[in-house]
């Protein structure tokens, strides 16, 4: 166990071990964490992988960072991208089929896999909070050949039994309705990586460094199924903690 | 005999937009903003358009802010990193003032392609079995009838105008991007009217230097005006970056207002909005050295 490492760099090595060479990988807006996951994975151990971040295919020479990590919308990403992804005026929706290994973030994931970016409900019907929206999770999801829901909190209100509204939808009801995509392979949170059981719920496989299952339970807003064989993450590698470090995350975002 | 000239102002595109409407946003999140129009909108208190548009960002936001618009059609409205949420958009659909007709990134292209292409809907999967079909009523699930597979139906959406800010475009409306856009062309291909703000008016020789960058031409242009800066706060690929200070001051601002102390946002307001009253007074306040501060290729290697 890396004891140096904090929570980011931890699971963004998660995420890079989780991709294999020649995968197509996209790692939507504000998401800068499973970016720095398919960089390193990139750099590390996938030659072949297609690094997409926002409107471009980068590939990016191990070192070669895009600018900003708050704005996609930064117009110094199109440096260095071999091919845009708007190639065709229907944005990048166009490359829906491409996309083997997609990002998807909630304000609540659910014991199903379902996630939630419109909002949380009210006692009448109305939204207590409104979130942002599901942006192209939504469609990419439907589509894509696997992806990992990506929690940056862990409370019992965040991982609820149901969540209030539905934007990306789990293994059991994709099964039902014949969606073609993969759907959610696992959920990652502060507190650790979540699997599905025979019957399609979440389950615990490992918790993060200093974190034990029972913790882990009483931050879950349901009866949370523990693994027999949990274990809990190693860390980085002192390579994958090095790479990070100097390469993929040179501003230190992710170490703070 | 002569080619129509298509160059126009601010006050006159403001003029063909009428409350009620719906326009087009276009640009992606915190860049290619069309500003100077939506200014305009804001200081002539327009009410009851209705937005559409790709993920949005903090220029919805003031148009929600300032009772500009009530129906929101769009998939995201925030500001990534700066704001995870746009604020007055978040206050105003919980306290039910706007209505959002849940979508996602996806159907809005489709929307449009749809009414490109002159037909009525257009089919999508993303969406089968989530909530946006049951909280858009615009939005209908049906069964493929060659796969049997349930699909979802999305509505063509014709905006009746479409606002957008581009590189460079000249008289004959052709207008251009330097780098890529996300939906601008097509956004000018599904509405009635369309009108872009450009950074510079140039000849057409130029134009015609690099045809693959011109992003939509007359026939779906209806006017070209000429306004460098237009898209700050935000940015213009090429030109200069998102201003990350006022667009943090903008959402700092909101949010207190939002929580019931106005005294920032109004300020906020005067300053940006009211005071300069066209834009070329806008410009002129930004002033030469936060302008120069902003450059895209001031001092990063391309």
């Amino acid at each position: 166990m890396n004891i140096e490492a904090s929570t980011d760099e931890t699971v963004a090595a998660w995420i890079a071990d989780q991709l294999n060479d020649g995968e197509s990988v996209w790692a939507g807006t504000n998401l800068p964490v499973p970016r720095a996951g398919l960089m390193l994975a990139h750099w590390t151990r996938c030659p072949n992988l297609r690094v997409l971040l926002s409107f471009y295919q980068h590939n990016f020479a191990a070192g070669q960072t895009p600018p900003s990590s708050e704005m996609f919308a930064d117009g110094r990403l199109r440096y260095g991208g071999e091919m845009t992804l708007m190639n065709h005026c229907g944005a990048a929706f166009s490359h829906i089929r491409d996309i083997d290994v997609f990002f998807v973030g909630g304000l609540q994931v659910d014991q199903h896999g379902n996630t939630n970016l419109v909002g949380i409900q009210d006692k009448d019907g109305g939204f207590k909070i409104r979130g942002a929206g599901p942006a192209g999770a939504t469609s990419f999801s439907a589509d894509c050949g696997r992806y990992y829901v990506y929690m940056t909190r862990h409370t019992p209100k965040v991982f609820v039994e149901e969540c209030d509204f539905v934007s990306t939808v789990g293994p059991a009801r994709r099964r039902k309705l014949g969606l073609p995509g993969g759907g959610p392979e696992k959920v990652i949170s502060p507190l650790g990586i979540f699997g599905f059981d025979d019957d399609d719920r979440l389950q615990l496989e490992a918790s993060m460094p200093g974190t034990t299952p029972e913790d882990v339970r009483e931050a879950t807003g349901f009866e949370l199924g523990v693994t027999a064989d949990v274990t809990e993450l190693t860390g980085p590698s002192e390579e994958q903690l090095e790479v990070l470090r100097t390469q993929v995350d040179q501003g230190g975002y992710l170490s703070e | 005999m002569t080619r129509n000239n298509l160059l126009t102002d601010v006050d006159s595109v403001v003029d063909e937009i009428d409350d009620g409407d719906v326009i087009a946003i276009g640009g992606f999140l915190t860049s290619h903003k069309p500003m100077a129009f939506i200014r305009e909108i804001v200081r002539r208190e327009l009410s009851g358009l209705t937005v559409v548009a790709p993920p949005t960002s903090l220029e919805t936001d003031l148009l929600i802010a300032t009772e500009c618009v009530d129906t929101i059609w769009a998939p995201y409205v925030g500001a990534e990193g700066i704001a995870s949420i746009a604020p007055w958009y978040r206050h105003r659909a919980e306290t039910g003032d706007i209505t959002v007709k849940e979508t996602d990134g996806g159907m809005i292209i489709a929307a449009l392609e749809a009414a490109e292409r002159n037909l009525p809907f257009m089919p999508w999967r993303g969406g089968v079995g989530t909530a946006i079909p049951e909280r858009n009523e615009d939005v209908v699930v049906f069964e493929d009838p060659l796969e049997d597979e349930p699909l979802v139906a999305v509505p063509a959406i014709q905006p009746d105008v479409a606002l957008l800010h581009l590189a460079r475009g000249d008289s004959h409306g052709n207008v251009q991007a330097i780098g890529d856009t996300f939906a601008d062309g097509l956004i000018a291909r599904a509405a009635s009217q369309t009108f872009v703000q450009v950074e510079e008016v140039v000849a057409t020789d130029e134009i015609r230097q690099a045809p693959k960058q011109t992003i939509a031409s007359f026939g779906n242009v209806d006017g070209v005006v000429e306004a460098p800066w237009g898209a700050h706060p935000f940015s213009c690929k090429g030109h200069y970056l998102a201003d990350t200070d006022q667009l943090e001051a903008y959402v700092a601002a909101a949010a207190d207002a939002v929580a019931g102390d106005s005294a920032d946002w109004e300020i906020h307001l005067e300053k940006y909005v009211y005071r300069p009253t066209d834009h070329a007074s806008y410009v002129d306040h930004l002033g030469t050295a936060r302008r120069t501060s902003l450059r895209e290729y001031g001092g990063v290697e391309a």
